[in-house]
């Protein structure tokens, strides 16, 4: 029923293309189609089709005076089909409308990066002063301040190269100088190394043969063979420990007797050689 | 004396009367607060793409890295060391003398003309995305044995073994850096071109590439002419063929072009604009400009 309607409609706009009315009246027809049974548009096309026949007969007369009234209109019709709502800048986006959006709106105007975009799109007949792709001067002296700043020149860089790769070297050569040094060393820190576990074996060698003779001690104070943990073992070494402590206490004692005597004696000598003196001068006065 | 004192007081009094930085007069940095746009319409307004209910709808979601109370895997294992800064480190997606030779061998790439990122890039058949680190081509070593074109290409990155494969031939090849924005640029210039700026200047390559675009032996189009034709003769040595005679080629006027280490795209210097519509190139005429694109 949609598409009876819609042809019909179809031929009256084709028909009476130059007025206003039956264009208004296939935009009524085609929004509320769904609302209108085929008895009741047919009465309503055949009565405004009487109406827009007269109209295009006086509206005839107008056009040939005033062509530009008819733009205007269908600006009209074209505002009253927008029915998204969208703002133009955003509708000359969408792929059916494809339009170049409006330069006055503020979002464009204060964007130079949509406005560079719209100059690239359209190009010269776009309106837009082509300076606008280039930065301004008080941008273009933030680049060269960044560009001094953060770039450095390909002098500096090879320079720096050249420094890295110096160091690299220095410190290759000096380790591999240190090596050499080392490796010189090598045979004399080795002998060395060989003496030290010598004597280290050595004095384990020793501590094994005391501790030997400690056991057998043990065995012969006890008259069967003991272990080290045992108990009895080390009542043993403290008891030994205790008479070599005394033995040493006594030594000790005997020899500062032994110095005290010695002192002693050798004062008394001392003193009698005084006097033999003494009596040797008193025997030359008495001579003199 | 008294009259110091006095200047000390009035000093004193006017720091006394001046705003002072407190809670209530401070503000974030123009553009430092992100406004959050919450979703509208009859599919996505509902809910605005929270979801029903839950720690997602009420914003309570447990933070980064948390599994529920588990010893997290940022806390259980320690910081690789060498991967630190992996996530910044130059790409250099790869193309082999195979695909080349077969680009060639299919009329996908015109060895007639000098190629570069944008003639391999416009094949279709290579990618290179700069949003993923990509900083153009390495040329690698696959199908060096079958390789027999002649050309003049500009690579990326190279081997020793490439670079023979192509002199031998009697073409020539140049390591050339291009910093993020030239890459963007090249990989895509329609693209680059919609955008209505002017073409970039080349940056020089960072700290840790200048060894490889100054070398000689890479042929890094940073080094001394001279020192680059000593190489080309050394490696034919080393190689065993016998390095072609340019001035007598017919294509000697293609084997010979190359571009400036500021230029980007052959036939464009930097500061020009590319108008797609009017089939123009717009270039500055004033002086400052001028000295800054050319520097």
């Amino acid at each position: 029923m949609g598409a009876l309607i819609r042809k019909e409609v179809l031929t009256v706009t084709i028909k009476t293309a130059t007025t206003t009315m039956a264009a208004a009246l296939y935009l009524l027809v085609r929004r509320e189609h769904s609302l209108l049974n085929i008895s009741t548009c047919h009465v309503l096309i055949s009565k405004i089709f009487g109406k827009a026949l007269s109209v295009a007969s006086t509206e005839t007369n107008l056009e040939s005076s005033q062509p530009e009234n008819k733009p205007k209109v269908e600006d009209e019709i074209a505002n009253i089909r927008n029915v998204s709502n969208l703002p133009q800048r955003l509708r000359a986006k969408l792929s059916h409308v494809n339009e170049m959006p409006d330069l006055n709106d503020d979002k464009i105007q204060n964007n130079t990066r949509i406005l560079r975009k719209i100059y690239a799109k359209y190009g010269k007949s776009s309106g837009i002063d082509p300076r606008i792709m280039w930065p301004l001067r008080s941008e273009l002296k933030v680049i060269k301040e960044d560009e001094r700043d953060w770039d450095p020149t390909f002098q500096d860089l090879v320079d720096k190269m050249k420094q890295k790769k110096l160091a690299e070297q220095k410190e290759k050569k000096e380790r591999e100088e240190r090596v050499a040094k080392n490796m010189a060393m090598m045979p004399k820190w080795i002998a060395e190394y060989h003496k030290r576990e010598a004597a280290k074996q050595l004095a384990q060698n020793e501590q094994e043969k005391k501790k030997q003779k400690l056991l057998d001690e043990a065995r012969d104070y006890y008259g069967y063979s003991i272990t080290p943990q045992d108990p009895k073992f080390r009542q043993m070494i403290e008891e030994k420990a205790l008479e070599e402590k005394k033995a040493k206490k006594a030594m000790k004692k005997q020899q500062k007797t032994e110095r005290a005597q010695a002192f002693l004696q050798k004062q008394l000598e001392q003193k009698a050689k005084e006097e033999e003196e003494e009596e040797e001068e008193e025997e030359e006065k008495k001579n003199k | 004396m008294s009259y110091i004192a006095g200047i000390t007081d009035k000093a004193l009094k006017l720091i006394a009367s001046m705003p002072r930085v407190a809670l209530n007069n401070l503000k974030g940095l123009p553009g430092s607060k992100k406004t959050f746009q919450r979703r509208r319409g009859r599919e996505k307004g509902s809910k605005h793409g929270r979801g029903d209910k839950g720690q997602g709808a009420r914003m309570t979601l447990p933070r980064l890295g948390f599994e529920g109370g588990q010893f997290p895997f940022y806390l259980r294992f320690p910081k690789e060391r060498y991967y630190e800064g992996h996530h910044m480190k130059r790409q250099y997606p790869p193309l082999s003398l195979l695909q080349l030779q077969r680009m060639i061998d299919l009329g996908r790439v015109n060895p007639d003309e000098p190629i570069d990122l944008t003639t391999l890039c416009n094949t279709k058949l290579y990618k290179c995305s700069p949003e993923h680190h990509h900083y153009g081509v390495n040329l690698t070593d696959e199908g060096i044995d079958i390789f027999q074109a002649k050309v003049n290409i500009e690579v990326q990155w190279t081997t020793e073994n490439v670079i023979a494969a192509v002199e031998r031939n009697g073409g020539v090849i140049t390591s050339r850096f291009y910093d993020i924005q030239s890459v963007m640029a090249l990989v895509n210039p329609e693209k680059f071109f919609q955008r209505g700026i002017p073409i970039p200047k080349c940056k020089l390559p960072p700290e840790d590439a200048i060894e490889y675009y100054t070398d000689p032996h890479f042929r890094g189009y940073l080094a001394d002419p001279e020192k680059v034709a000593e190489a080309r003769l050394e490696l034919a040595q080393k190689y065993g063929y016998e390095v072609p005679d340019f001035s007598k080629d017919p294509l000697y006027e293609m084997l010979k072009q190359k571009k400036d280490p500021r230029q980007i795209f052959f036939g464009l210097a930097p500061g020009w604009v590319v108008n797609l519509k009017d089939r123009v190139i717009l270039k500055p005429k004033a002086q400052e400009w001028k000295e800054y694109y050319h520097s």
